[in-house]
């Protein structure tokens, strides 16, 4: 009989231990969540996703690893019932024809090994079915594109590439890197998802120039081509007037100053200082902006150290990047859009170059038209950038159209631009030709 | 016997343990219950202050951090959706500034790149008799318009019905479109409209969105003598300097003089919405 009570007070306890250890745990747990701000954790995290799916914040959002692209193709086509069609230096069209081919790029951008290719091999894979065309201006990282599209790419993603062409008869996707370098992978993108894109992409009848002229073989030829461009008048921006105080607020928000800060002027208030602990602003009435961080030290950072590496970081990098310039761009009310031209990294430091397009199409200047310089800790070390309006004027001018200008270039011209450029303070649009960087 | 003994110290060291565990989270629930009733009690005195008052039912809404979302605009959406109001024989056209027309012997709908759509086209149904008839015909033809969703409202005000929904699990404030039966057999649609699922990047900054701060914002720079009913965290949608559409993180306040948008990044007032 005491055996069996005993056996019951055991069990009991047993029973006690268990019960008090599980509700010490559960207690532990609420004590630490009620001490921390789970709000304020990253969306990524798994803790605020369920924060928000219970007390009622954002749900159903994607979460993606660089959303917004910092510069939108130049040319873009697509072969559609047996024709390639193309669309050009027209931000509208740019962005429909974008949005109807993104998901054939997100599959072919999916990541593989690069190897060296031939013009010939290109030559027949653009005859070898249906083919879809990128063409971007500078040179961007193939993995940074790819993040754009929707896709990743890993090995040799820092290769800096201007044209992309994936070939589905080939099943190869075809990069040339901004030396003029040719490379290709294998690439493979669903039936269901090209002929998606090829319902509702719509562009101009266009051809590849193939090995009929000195340019590379994917250089897009479009057929009665007449691109009429208005001359531009450059216009006064002016950071210091009454319309652009609050777009100012705004600039010197994204640099991490307030409206408040301490600023001295230069050149009879033409320039304002605007100065903190460990940087310096310079604002121009007219448009140019220099930042400097002493030190290393900077209240704008793309991460925090340590917090990225690698790929991601250099996509903080752009987005910090983005941010700012659409807050200067939105302070000058320039009517331009900024796209990124090129990503140098230099041991501990990455530079992001990049241009200003008036409708899609590029404005070259004396200067590039906004630089940013980031510490490897993710800080923003300097910036420039040189704000402008343009004012359209009723005269227009007719681009030579890319078949003749094809025709024309010589061995060492191998890819062609429409851009402005000014000429006795007008801004004038031509094709020009570039040549291949060594 | 030992382990017996093991077991009751065990039991009362946890069983203390827990206790001042169970105090400390207790104590810690009351200090942010008597934080909000002084915060409520505080701000119900600041406006008054202002000359305004907080209705009796208004309870001040937790804060919230929201990340700012982008969307990208969808032609596909906008065409089938054109193409289900105005028939398949419809033709589309584009201009520079982004905005597609759509155009069939119906009538015609324009997409703005900011999200905007107006249009007047002809249906097949007839002039509802009442309100109670028009939104039942309004819900058939956002349905057959694949404008519908599962979490969609619909509210009638005489002809008109409007249409809202929420984005990522929240009210989108200026996101409505409306229906105008304005003829027989004739329907006007206007509203502000997005499609497909929004986004946000790992490096994306989220807005911390304090109920009080927008509260007392609001007040101080209010003049007329209102009493604010209730508010409410959500978003609106813009265009951003470089053509996107954007969330932005915005408080609704609603007065017995009309509803007004707080932006929760810049605290300021953007706009009344009715």
């Amino acid at each position: 009989m005491k055996g069996a009570q005993r056996s019951v007070k055991n069990t009991a306890k047993n029973i006690s231990l268990v019960t008090l250890v599980l509700l010490l745990a559960v207690l532990c747990a609420a004590n630490w969540l009620i001490g921390m701000n789970i709000a304020q954790m990253p969306a990524d995290n798994l803790l605020r996703r369920v924060y928000d799916q219970l007390f009622g914040g954002a749900v159903g959002y994607e979460l993606r690893s660089s959303g917004v692209a910092a510069a939108e193709p130049s040319q873009l086509a697509l072969t559609v019932d047996g024709q390639l069609y193309g669309v050009q230096y027209n931000l509208t069209d740019v962005e429909a024809g974008l949005a109807a081919v993104q998901p054939v790029w997100s599959q072919a951008l999916a990541g593989g090994a690069l190897e060296e290719a031939g013009e010939e091999e290109l030559e027949a894979a653009l005859s070898s079915g249906d083919c879809a065309l990128l063409r971007y201006h500078g040179r961007i990282p193939l993995s940074v594109i790819a993040g754009w599209m929707g896709g990743s790419w890993e090995n040799g993603g820092s290769l800096g590439v201007k044209n992309l062409v994936y070939s589905a008869g080939a099943g190869r996707l075809f990069v040339r890197a901004s030396d003029g370098n040719l490379y290709a992978a294998p690439a493979q993108v669903g039936e269901n998802t090209l002929a998606a894109a090829q319902e509702s992409f719509r562009g101009m009848l266009c051809a590849f120039a193939g090995g009929d002229y000195a340019v590379y073989p994917e250089t897009l030829l479009f057929d009665s081509e007449r691109l009429s461009l208005p001359l531009l008048e450059e216009g006064a921006v002016d950071l210091f007037g009454t319309q652009g105080s609050a777009g100012l607020e705004g600039l010197l928000q994204a640099f991490g100053f307030t409206a408040y800060t301490d600023f001295y002027t230069e050149q009879n208030g033409e320039i304002r200082v605007f100065v903190d602990n460990s940087s310096t602003l310079r604002v121009g009435a007219g448009g140019l902006l220099q930042y400097a961080s002493a030190g290393g030290d900077s209240s704008v950072r793309a991460y925090e150290e340590g917090e990225v590496r690698g790929q991601s970081a250099l996509e903080a990098q752009l987005d910090c990047a983005r941010l700012i310039l659409d807050e200067a761009l939105r302070a000058g009310e320039t009517d331009t859009h900024a796209a990124l031209y090129a990503v140098q990294q230099d041991g501990e430091e990455t530079t992001l170059v990049f241009m200003q397009l008036y409708g899609g199409v590029p404005v070259l200047g004396d200067s590039d038209f906004a630089t940013f310089r980031f510490a490897d800790n993710g800080t923003l070390t300097s910036a420039t950038i040189r704000l402008q309006r343009f004012v359209a004027s009723e005269t227009r001018r007719t681009v030579l159209p890319a078949r003749q200008a094809a025709a024309s270039a010589m061995a060492e011209e191998r890819s062609m631009m429409v851009a402005y450029r000014a000429e006795d303070g007008t801004y004038i649009p031509a094709r020009f030709y570039l040549q291949q960087e060594s | 016997m030992q382990w017996d003994k093991v077991k009751n110290v065990l039991i009362v060291i946890l069983a203390a343990v827990n206790l001042f565990l169970l105090g400390n989270l207790g104590a810690r629930l009351w200090q942010n219950m008597q934080r909000e009733a002084e915060l409520d009690s505080s701000l119900r005195t600041l406006a008054q202050g202002y000359g305004l008052t907080l209705d009796e039912d208004f309870k001040l809404p937790d804060d919230k951090e929201l990340p700012e979302l982008s969307v990208d605009r969808s032609r596909q959406d906008e065409e089938a959706v054109a193409a289900a109001a105005l028939g398949d024989e419809m033709e589309r056209a584009e201009r520079e500034d982004g905005t597609v027309i759509f155009e069939s012997s119906r009538g015609s709908i324009e997409w703005y790149a900011d999200g905007r759509v107006q249009g007047s086209f002809t249906t097949e149904e007839g002039m509802p008799e009442n309100e109670e008839a028009a939104l039942r015909v309004a819900r058939r033809l956002f349905a057959d318009w694949r404008l519908q969703t599962d979490d969609a409202r619909t509210a009638a005000d005489g002809m008109t019905v409007t249409l809202s929904g929420t984005v990522a699990g929240l009210p989108v404030f200026n996101r409505t479109i409306s229906v105008r039966f304005d003829a027989e057999n004739h329907v006007a649609l206007s509203g502000l409209w997005s499609f497909g699922i929004p986004y946000t990047t790992v490096s994306g900054s989220g807005v911390s969105c304090n109920a009080a701060d927008a509260l007392l914002e609001f007040i101080s720079r209010r003049s007329a003598a209102e009493t604010v009913l209730s508010m409410e965290v959500g978003y609106r949608m813009q265009l951003d300097s470089s053509r996107r559409l954007q969330l932005t993180p915005t408080w609704k306040i609603v007065t017995d003089s009309g509803e007004y948008l707080v932006d929760c990044d810049k605290k300021t007032i953007i706009d009344q919405e009715n």
